[in-house]
């Protein structure tokens, strides 16, 4: 029924947006109908926390699938309005639409872009292209690296500048702006405001077609409210933890984000990895995380292997502060697990491709990993994923 | 064994002889083969001040040969690439043209084609060539 649910909405937000259509603009369109079956009924498998349904011994719909637009006017040869919104099951577990990213372009045609307005924040290779399955191989990007920050757009500024030294290219990013966001706890049922002021970020690409490194660094503070969470700090104050409560309490937090990429395409092998490290000193953790992807390229299908790890910089599941409350939020944090897919990709054509996936996750530590967990043994998850990307 | 070679032989003369064009009147000279890819694969447009506006073209076999050679990628990859490009808001290189359009385009300044040598007309001069 939810299924059917899905389709419907996706269907009246696709005949309602193009009904604004107009020579003027132009108007493209991407999806993912994807479906993925995890055998352990103790975990909950998803996508990223930002998902409170998946996968949990029965095949799901809901993980993957989503349907994009894609809109752009051209104002002139050096403005450009850009606009991009998607159909997708959310954290409430209702499909519904959002406007992922839109903004005002300036291209200088000095190698110097501008852009204002709401723009996807680029800690990964992939940050900018999350929903474009068929510019993906993977179904799904590994969760180790990719899942460590919790929103993917912000509001504000960027600046991106390209050009070539010898036979080398090079593309500098700067970001600057601010975000606010609902970020659930789904093990302790509640949610929390996020609000992120003053961010701003780096990155650095460079090599060659067949070699590439990139560089990111993104700083922010962030703040994550709730009654709640209000309630326990404030009680940890006037019972005299004050000390706990600077430890643990997220409010206006200097934290960082910083990563680092190696992507190889030479002679048919491909190769990625990425490594990240998030610092957020509060009860919101430490995390860092790698993934390694192989693959071999035969034209039209692309078989691979990923090795993916995330581990806490300070194990959060034996906290021990001697306030269960607290100790409840800590363990709520464990993002340790390791995982391993083999998977492959194949193009039917110019606007579409399939993808079937097999990957095997272990989290690490009671309540680990990014899939939802009830605290019930065995903790590993097989999981079995299909997809059908399209682009039009 | 004959028959091998004579394949062999034959898949030789039937590929293209790719190389990269643009009008005779334009200032750009000969590029290395990594600069033929950046504009491309969109990492630049800017060739020693210039900006330079590469298209596609329809012909499949061309295309593919243009990918495998050229670019290094397979015909999927570039497709896979081009999607990138199209849905992460930067400028795309528009979609392949027939060959009367590459003709019509190639009339611009700094507009660069891949074509068949066999093809190659007075008006345009040849900015890179697969040894």
């Amino acid at each position: 029924m939810k299924i059917k649910c899905l389709f419907y909405k996706i269907g009246i937000f696709l005949l309602t947006t193009t009904s604004v259509y107009s020579s003027e603009f132009d108007i493209k369109t991407f999806g993912t109908i994807g479906g993925v079956y995890n055998d352990n009924h103790n975990y909950i498998y998803r996508k990223d926390i930002f998902q409170k349904d998946g996968s949990s011994g029965n095949l799901s719909f809901k993980t993957d699938t989503l349907i994009g637009l894609q809109t752009s006017l051209t104002i002139s040869e050096k403005f450009s309005l850009l606009l991009q919104g998607i159909v997708n099951n959310d954290y409430n577990d209702e499909v519904k639409p959002k406007i992922d990213w839109g903004y005002l372009k300036y291209d200088s045609g000095e190698n110097i872009i501008f852009k204002v307005g709401r723009i996807r924040t680029p800690y990964y290779k992939n940050s900018d292209n999350l929903n474009v399955g068929y510019s993906n191989l993977m179904i799904r990007e590994s969760v180790e690296v990719y899942g460590q920050v919790p929103f993917s757009s912000y509001n504000g500024i960027e600046a991106i500048y390209s050009n070539i030294i010898d036979r080398y290219f090079y593309t500098l990013q700067a970001n600057y702006g601010k975000e606010e966001l609902t970020v659930p706890i789904h093990s302790l049922n509640q949610k929390a405001t996020v609000e992120v002021d003053d961010l701003y970020a780096l990155n650095l690409t460079f090599g060659t077609t067949a070699l590439q490194a990139r560089f990111t660094y993104l700083n922010a503070d962030i703040t994550a409210s709730s009654l709640s969470l209000e309630q326990l700090f404030g009680g940890l104050r006037a019972f005299g933890l004050g000390d706990l409560a600077d430890r643990y309490e997220f409010k206006d937090t200097a934290s960082e984000y910083m990563g680092i990429g190696l992507f190889l395409d030479y002679n048919n092998i491909i190769f990625s990895t990425e490594c990240g490290h998030r610092k957020i000193p509060s009860f919101f953790a430490n995390v860092h995380g790698y993934y390694a992807t192989l693959g071999y390229s035969f034209d039209e299908f692309i078989p691979f292997i990923t090795y993916a790890k995330s581990k806490m910089d300070v194990v959060t599941y034996k906290a021990n502060t001697g306030v269960a409350a607290l100790d409840a939020l800590l363990q709520a944090q464990n993002l340790a697990q390791s995982s391993k897919t083999v998977g492959a990709k194949y193009y039917i054509n110019e606007n579409f491709d399939i993808k079937f996936q097999y990957e095997h996750v272990i989290p690490k530590g009671d309540y680990g990993s990014y899939h939802l967990s009830s605290g019930q043994k065995p903790q590993e998850l097989n999981a079995f994923s299909f997809a059908l990307d399209f682009i039009f | 064994m004959k028959f091998i070679v004579s394949l062999l032989l034959a898949i030789h003369l039937l590929s293209a002889q790719i190389v990269v064009v643009t009008n005779k009147n334009s200032q750009l000279n000969l590029l290395q083969k990594e600069i033929v890819q950046y504009l491309y694969l969109a990492k630049t447009d800017k060739v020693e001040s210039l900006k330079v506006k590469p298209i596609l073209s329809d012909d499949k076999n061309l295309h593919g040969e243009f990918c495998n050679t050229i670019l290094s990628k397979s015909e999927s990859e570039y497709n896979s690439y081009w999607a990138r490009l199209v849905f992460t808001g930067r400028k795309p290189i528009e979609k392949r043209l027939e060959w009367n359009e590459v003709v019509k385009k190639l009339q611009e300044l700094n507009t660069i084609a891949y074509i068949d040598k066999k093809d190659l007309r007075e008006e345009w001069k040849i900015i890179y060539e697969e040894n």
